[in-house]
């Protein structure tokens, strides 16, 4: 069996903590693009922000969507039309109308503006993940996560008792 | 048209062997003129072999989501996947893909 996955990544560079490295990623121009794609009906199955150390730097964020690969179609079925301010604001804030004109410009645009706060939200609330290397295995622990799930994990990429006590003082924040 | 959007909680995963090589395959574009098109002469191709332990019950979601999100961005076609239930309760994934870096 075959699985195709679509992956929009970026790296960012100079995120020092999970605070810079969220807001990086809100402002990334994939967030946006992405969420361009899911009004164009592409569908978003999942969102990962990994935040890796840089030797002799500030670590990097890599910000990576996982979206459906497909073809997508548009419809621009609409009569050329004038509407002044007020009806503009009238059918971006009446979803009724919206899933009657579906194919109308304004229905993307509010579908357009739906999609970015939600993914801005998926990002607020996600957890990121942070890598360590060892040799050719890398450890991905959540921040703040299950903290015996990644004992286990850096367990068996081999990293020794003293360097599992450093990263879980920096993952979890406690020592156990 | 109804927005899809599913994001998976974050869950801890370890990639080990992993295995890249990359390739460049000759795409000869040619333009209406019958010369040679505006357009890269290569494109590159990664193919790879991943072992991926994780503890999610979809072995095609949030972990080999993670693994996958690190060998790069484009399109890569998961061609082969084996998984193992290990005895501490985590699934070992041995995936083969290919990845195109500039099919966005």
């Amino acid at each position: 069996m075959q699985s195709v996955f679509h992956i929009v990544r970026e790296e960012i560079p100079g995120t020092r903590d999970d605070a810079s490295s969220r807001k990086a990623a809100m402002a990334s121009n994939d967030t946006s693009a992405v969420a361009g794609a899911a009004t164009a009906g592409v569908a978003i199955r999942d969102y990962h922000r990994i935040i890796e150390p840089v030797d002799g730097g500030e670590p990097k964020t890599i910000t990576a969507w996982n979206l459906e690969e497909g073809a997508v179609t548009f419809n621009p079925t609409f009569p050329a039309e004038t509407i002044n301010t007020g009806e503009v604001i009238r059918r971006m804030k009446d979803s009724g109308w919206q899933q009657a004109n579906p194919d109308h410009p304004i229905t993307y645009m509010a579908q357009a503006i739906e999609a970015y706060k939600r993914l801005v939200r998926a990002i607020r609330e996600k957890r990121p993940l942070l890598a360590f290397k060892r040799g050719q295995s890398t450890a991905y622990l959540v921040l703040g996560g299950d903290q015996d799930k990644g004992r286990r994990i850096l367990g068996k990429a081999r990293f020794t008792p003293d360097e599992i006590e450093t990263i879980c003082k920096q993952v979890y924040g406690t020592k156990r | 048209m109804p927005l899809t959007i599913g994001i998976s909680e974050a869950s801890e995963v370890l990639t080990q062997s992993v295995e890249i090589e990359k390739t460049l395959s000759e795409v000869v574009r040619k333009n209406k003129d019958g010369g040679f098109g505006a357009a890269h002469a290569f494109d590159p191709i990664i193919t790879g072999t991943v072992t991926v332990l994780g503890t999610t019950d979809d072995a095609v979601g949030a972990d080999l989501d993670t693994a996958l999100s690190s060998v790069g961005a484009g399109v890569t076609i998961v061609t082969e996947k084996t998984v193992t239930k290990t005895q501490d309760n985590f699934d070992e994934t041995q995936v083969s893909f290919t990845n195109a870096p500039g099919a966005e």
